[in-house]
This record gives C-alpha cells, structure tokens and sequence, in this order.
C-alpha cells in the first residue's frame, strides 16, 4: 500500500511555480506574430512560406525533447519502480505522439503549396511525394509509438504494466534515430538537408530566422509540458477518486 | 521459467535465444532459396551476393521478432500484439533490404555497401537492447 499512498501525496513542483507558463504563452505569442511579420529571406519556390518553418520544424523538436523526457521517466521507473515515473513516462509518450501527427499535418499544407502545386516548378506527383524516406521514417517512429500505446492497455496488471512498457520505450527510443534521423539523410530526399545537418547548422538557416526559431522550439515545448501536467493532475485525482471510494 | 533463474543468466538466456533464432532462420532461408530456385526460373545475376543478402534479411528478422516475443510473452500472449509491435520496427529493414537486393538482378547492378553496414549496425542496436532490455522483463 506504501507506493499508492506516496501516489497521492503527489504535488508536482511544476504546481507551485507557474512562472515558466506564462513565459510559454509570451514565447508563442512571440512566435505567432513575429513569424508572420517579421522579414523571411525568400528562397526560389518556398518564398514567403518558408515560415512554416516555426511551426512544422519546431513541431518535429518538440516531439523529439517530449520523447527524450518520456523515455528518462522510463529508465527512473526501472530504477525505481516508481509509479508515479511510469504515468509521466507514458503521458509524455501521449503528447509527443499529439505533437508528431502535427508536425505531419503541418507539412501536408507546406507540401500542398510547394511540392504539390502543380504551378510551381518544383511539382512532384503523389507517389513521388509519398516516397520520400524522411515521411516514411516519420510515420514508422508515430507507429512505434502507437505500438508502445497498445501494449499498455493489453496488460492488465499495473507493475507488469511498466516494467514492460518502460521496457518498450527505452526500445521504441533507440529506434526513432535510425528512422528520423539516419536513413533520411542516406536516402535521396524532398526534405531538404541531405548534406549536414538541417536547421541545427548556424550557416543553413538565416539570422532573421534563427531569431524566432530557438524561442519557438523552447515556446512550443513548453506547451507539451504544460499539457502534461495537466493530464498527469488529472490521473492523480482520477486515481484518488477510486481509491477513495 | 523459475527453473531457468537458477542456471543461467538473463543476458546468456536471451544471448542464447537470439542465437538459437538465428541460426534457425538461416538454415529456413537456405532451404527455401534452394526450392525457390529449383521450382522457379533463377533470374539472380551475382549468386554469392544474393545468398549473403538471404542470410542477411533473415537474421535481421529473426532478432528483431525474438526480442519482440519477449516483450509480447509477458503481455498475455494477445496473438496480434506480436505483428502490431514488430509492423514498424520491420519496416526499414524491409525497405533497405529491397533497395540492396534490386543490384542482384542486372549484371551492372550496384549493391551500395552503405546499406549494407546500416543493416548490420541496426542488428548491432537490436542485439545490445536485448542484453540490456531482457533483465527487466525478465523478473516476475
């Protein structure tokens, strides 16, 4: 009974300050209207749509850290079979995922504007753009994923329930780098960035757009952060509510 | 499984799955090259490198789904837990096993050997996880 009592008597620090939420809003807001307004330099067919680049990058960034969090949370439950570990770990997997299928989304409107116009010079057909090995890599990582998300709920027992699922992120972890990361660039690509690395590399990526680019990766994680612990709130006093009655 | 906590480790367990797994793939796709090109024409230019592709596929297979019937064993054997877990992870592989048996077929055929030691490398990864993962889903 120990562990489910130190469950919850859980008051997350994040509670208490609420500081870095309002720093998240200022960021977004930052982000919104000066990457609508602000000067963008225009590259031959992306032109002005080029800031999307806030939105549909920072979305990839944002999942990754959210994974990155969520997997250390599985590694603190296997080392201290914490509960509490365990629902970070998978509510941080939830909202990574959420962030993921945006990033997805956001890029089917950037493709639908560049890549798939038919006017601009750069038109590739459907197949050709359904080919591309940084997408295919993208939807295998959101796959491994949703995997992690039904290999929970098909185990009924709770400690069973995250070790094994620990077990499986720390997996579903080492597999998102070969897909994202690695075979994208081996491949010839849509995406740009096949040499070097793209929109981490100071000389690719202009000043003015590095000026709202870092605030808006810092702005939207914090979003996913707040989401999280409001969901984690959430399960706790779900969680109370059945133990209480 | 209590009688096998006391003679073995779970590193030298799983180590001895993977292999055993291994070695059986092996010998199943030998076999069923051997059939396929008796029964069939053999349209396969480079014979060596085909047969070194062969072993290649199907070792890669069979460590990624022994380890996924570890993790899927402890998950009240669901009967479609094991192909919704395994669908992602085999994914690449599949991918860059196609793209590197495509140079067999035409004698001026190139099979890049960047793909080659990417596979190898993600069974290096899919091996380490496993010795390191397996303690954990080990304990009951």
């Amino acid at each position: 009974m120990l562990p489910i009592k130190r469950l919850l008597l859980y008051k997350p620090q994040c509670m208490e300050k609420w500081w870095w939420k309002i720093v998240c809003i200022l960021l977004l807001v930052y982000t919104i209207t000066a990457g609508l307004l602000f000067n963008v330099p225009r590259k031959p067919i992306i032109q002005e749509s080029i800031r999307n680049l806030y939105f549909h990058v920072c979305m990839w960034f944002s999942m990754m850290i959210l994974f990155t969090i969520s997997v250390v949370h599985a590694v603190k439950y296997l080392r201290n079979n914490n509960l509490r570990s365990d629902i970070l770990s998978r509510h941080y997997a939830v909202v990574g995922i959420v962030f993921g299928v945006l990033g997805y989304s956001t890029g089917m409107i950037w493709a639908s504007f560049t890549w798939a116009d038919p006017n601009s010079s750069s038109f590739s057909s459907f197949g050709a753009i359904a080919k591309d090995p940084k997408l295919i890599g993208a939807a295998i990582a959101l796959l491994i994923y949703f995997a992690y998300l039904v290999l929970r709920d098909s185990i009924n027992d709770l400690d069973k329930r995250a070790r094994i699922g620990a077990v499986y992120n720390i997996f579903a972890f080492a597999f998102l780098f070969p897909s994202i990361w690695i075979i994208p660039r081996l491949l010839e690509s849509l995406h740009p960035g096949g040499q070097g690395n793209p929109a981490l590399n100071p000389q690719d990526i202009d000043a003015r757009m590095r000026l709202v680019f870092y605030p808006a990766v810092i702005g939207w994680t914090l979003l996913g952060v707040w989401i999280v612990s409001l969901k984690v709130r959430l399960q706790m006093l779900k969680e109370k509510n059945v133990l209480e009655s | 499984m209590l009688y096998y906590y006391t003679i073995a480790s779970p590193q030298n367990f799983v180590l001895a799955k993977l292999l055993f797994n291994s070695i059986l793939m092996l010998v199943m796709s030998a076999l069923s090259m051997l059939l396929f090109s008796l029964f069939m024409d053999y349209p396969v230019k480079k014979t060596g490198i085909f047969v070194g592709i062969v072993f290649l596929g199907g070792w890669s297979l069979s460590l990624v789904f022994t380890f996924l019937a570890a993790i899927a064993a402890k998950a009240q054997q669901n009967a479609a837990i094991m192909a919704i877990l395994g669908f992602p992870i085999i994914i690449p592989q599949l991918l860059i096993l196609m793209k590197i048996s495509s140079g067999v077929f035409l004698i001026s055929g190139s099979v890049p050997a960047i793909n080659i030691s990417l596979l190898l490398v993600s069974d290096l990864l899919v091996v380490l996880l496993a010795i390191i993962l397996f303690p954990f889903l080990w304990k009951d």
